[in-house]
């Protein structure tokens, strides 16, 4: 073997091994979660049979990667890409997805796999690229061509999908992370099934993992539930009687600039900072002014810069829920007041007030034991 | 055949443990036990990650009986394992000084393999290992080798409280035993040689793991912290059940009488269901995770036929679990109710729960909804 090989069978065992314990996780977990864990879940333990079956083809004496565009692997390399879009669409606007919808996604594999079983054709074996272009007008190659050009479009679907901060875990960051991450592993997966070399495999497959890996981190312990319910009446009561939109933060409401009043304004009126997908930019172009003038405006207030105040916003009325008594988790609070990532909320928490939620909630109650 | 599967598992188990250790250090929150957690994971990884580079270097995978380096890694990983279910079991018990004690088989081993002009010989077999017993660098090894065992059952042996724990006896007799089959497993495959063995023992390292991990992670409750520091008056209240059981009959005395004169003819069941409930009551015995059913009857003074047929009678088809697992509940929405800041997972703890899954799963089953849901209608409803 070579060294390339070597890595690229070494990278299919860490990889079949890592989706296949996030699989693992995610069902067990599948309770606490919604149905987008499930897919997920599924997604997982489907890559890791995907991986395991090359592993044992290696074994089995078959060099891992020598051919170009075998069928096995662009049929699971399809039905994979179609799974790995359940989760995304799921998370972005649950319930969207139902059964047709579903049925409608993975129509191209399934037509692919049917006319396979209807009308067996003869696969000719290609080892290299150029191989490819030499037998380009046979039907069995341009297929499968066809095949690997399907996977790209799928990408589109996320755009397309409904997407509203108010009932949704993720913001928009996310989902262009999400997006260009899965355009990356589909670009090299369409290397590798055009070129056949191993080095490519291995990048293909260790992105897949590091990917894998992250994804079910962030599912488990930062992704928010949205609340059962999406009801924002009590919190516009307890909002009503706001007074200063900076209680935990220095403002002198006297001799302010204009637009530092019309800033405020702004941000109590219409309350911006719920919006987990709020920019420096489109506060800006709210305001009419250009994005430097705002964040001098914000610094000369006392404040490093937009994020700070903007998460300053939400902290204050994250406390305002708080001390208000409502019987409602940290998390949901968390979320109506825009944030979608738990560790990023606890983070900010901690770095304004100082201690934990926690550890805030039992100072709270205990000051109330007391009188 | 035989070295695929090894080296198929053995870059399944590193994979594994480096995950893992990576996964627990970054969810560590200033947990001990994750701490020690991971740098286990992480010394198995970093182990089995140097087996793979030998697996890739063309020579054949051989599997020798005895294997120094194998047994280094073993002796360390052993206490480090015991580590984690200590710090578990009993939070704060384990002091630099009884680390360095448990760390001693691995020291001495130290010393002697860099005691210079020690050699070791090359053990295919068990049938080496006994050709070649009478040689020091063999019989030391398997001294070695022996001396893993007691290690296991010191985890019997850690004072426990389960007032300060998040662990039941259940979980101690779980995951001990759990832990002294993959020591065994160990033995059996360094001294056999064999590599189905040894497969069998990562298989085995594998899901025993993925077990533990999940338990920490998602199954496990925090000690309150406040409990952490009561630890004097916990000691002595510890010995209230004990002294329960007299006060208990005392009290039926008088309510014998009473009971008697009011309904003759269900006298007996319905004055042992008296009994109980003082009992409960009293010292709020559901707050034990470990009072068994027997523990329970012998308390009472009946035997368990008498007992299950109580329950029955009352409305209890599931017996002893179900009624303490709902006066868990009670207690727990009663306690919730008092108090609505306090953190959901602490007052599980309070009222008995050790496994979070047991506990949501109990009140989804008596109450209706989970714990949030029915706390948010609550406060809807007022």
């Amino acid at each position: 073997m070579q060294t390339e090989e070597k890595l690229l069978s070494m990278m299919l065992h860490f990889a079949s091994c890592a989706f296949l314990l996030a699989g693992i996780f995610l069902w067990l977990r599948r309770k606490s979660g919604d149905r987008a864990r499930r897919y997920l879940s599924y997604f997982c333990l489907f890559g890791s049979l995907c991986f395991f079956v090359r592993i044992i083809q290696n074994y089995g004496g078959i060099p891992v990667a020598s051919t170009v565009l075998p069928i096995l692997n662009l049929e699971g390399g399809l039905f994979t890409i179609i799974l790995l879009y359940l989760y995304p669409i799921e998370v972005i606007s649950p319930g969207w997805l139902t059964l047709k919808r579903i049925l409608l996604m993975s129509a191209p594999w399934l037509i692919i796999v049917s006319t396979k079983l209807i009308a067996p054709i003869a696969f000719r074996e290609l080892h290299t690229f150029s191989e490819v272009l030499q037998y380009i007008d046979e039907p069995n190659v341009w297929f499968r061509l066809l095949i690997l050009l399907v996977i790209l479009p799928y990408v589109v679907m996320i755009f397309v999908v409904p997407h509203s901060w108010m009932k949704s875990s993720v913001s928009n960051r996310w989902i262009y992370l999400y997006t260009s991450i899965v355009l990356c592993i589909s670009v090299l997966y369409g290397i590798f099934m055009l070129t056949g070399s191993a080095l490519v495999s291995t990048i293909h497959v260790f992105f897949f993992f590091m990917f894998c890996i992250l994804i079910t981190y962030q599912e488990l312990f930062v992704r928010m539930r949205v609340p059962a319910d999406r009801q924002p009446k009590p919190l516009a009561a307890a909002s009503a009687d706001r007074k200063s939109v900076m209680e935990v933060s220095p403002t002198e409401e006297e001799n302010a600039h204009p637009l530092w009043a019309e800033l405020n304004r702004l941000m109590k009126e219409k309350e911006l900072w719920r919006n987990p997908d709020t920019t420096q930019e489109s506060m800006a172009l709210l305001l009419d002014v250009s994005r430097p003038t705002l964040a001098a405006v914000i610094r000369e207030n006392g404040f490093s810069g937009y994020k700070e105040y903007l998460n300053r916003c939400r902290i204050e009325e994250f406390l305002k829920i708080l001390n208000s008594r409502q019987r409602i988790s940290v998390q949901e609070a968390f979320f109506c007041v825009g944030y979608r990532s738990r560790q990023t909320a606890f983070q900010y928490f901690q770095e304004y007030i100082g201690c934990t939620p926690a550890e805030y909630l039992n100072r709270l109650s205990e000051s109330e034991q007391k009188y | 055949m035989e070295q695929q599967i090894l080296s198929t598992i053995i870059q399944f188990a590193s994979c594994t443990f480096l995950l893992f250790a990576v996964l627990l250090w970054v969810r560590r929150n200033g947990n001990r036990s994750r701490v020690y957690f991971s740098i286990t994971y992480l010394v198995c990884g970093i182990d089995l990650s140097s087996r793979i580079f030998h697996l890739y270097s063309e020579v054949p995978v051989t599997y020798e009986a005895l294997h120094p380096l194998n047994l280094y890694i073993a002796l360390i990983e052993v206490p480090l394992f015991l580590f984690y279910l200590v710090e578990v079991v009993n939070p704060g018990w384990l002091t630099w000084r009884k680390i360095a004690l448990l760390c001693l088989p691995w020291g001495g081993w130290n010393i002697i393999v860099l005691i210079p002009g020690f050699h070791f010989r090359e053990l295919a077999n068990f049938g080496d290992i006994f050709q070649h017993i009478g040689e020091a660098n063999v019989w030391l090894r398997l001294l070695f080798v022996v001396l893993i065992l007691p290690f296991n059952i010191l985890i019997y042996r850690v004072p426990y409280n389960w007032r300060r724990s998040s662990a039941d006896l259940g979980m101690i007799r779980t995951y001990g035993g759990g832990f002294v089959v993959m020591a065994m497993l160990y033995i059996c495959s360094t001294v056999s040689g064999l590599m189905l063995v040894s497969s069998l023992h990562l298989l085995y390292c594998i899901v025993f793991c993925l077990y533990t991990v999940y338990y920490e992670l998602f199954l496990r409750l925090n000690v309150p912290s406040e409990r952490k520091e009561e630890k004097h008056q916990a000691e002595t209240e510890a010995l209230q059940p004990a002294m329960l059981a007299p006060v208990a009959h005392k009290m039926t005395d008088d309510e014998t009488e009473a009971m008697e004169e009011e309904s003759p003819e269900s006298a007996p069941d319905n004055e042992l269901w008296q009994i109980l409930t003082a009992l409960m009551n009293d010292g709020k015995l559901w707050r034990n995770p470990d009072l068994s059913q027997m523990e329970f009857t012998n308390l009472l003074g009946t035997n368990r036929t008498t007992l299950s047929l109580v329950f029955k009678k009352n409305g209890y088809a599931g017996g002893y679990r179900e009624y303490v697992n709902r006066r868990r509940i009670e207690d727990f929405i009663g306690i919730m109710k008092q108090h609505p800041q306090k953190n959901t997972q602490e007052v599980f703890f309070e009222v008995g729960y050790r496994s979070k899954a047991t506990a949501y799963r109990n009140f989804n089953e008596y109450v209706g909804h989970a714990p949030s849901e029915y706390f948010r209608n609550q406060s809807e409803e007022i």
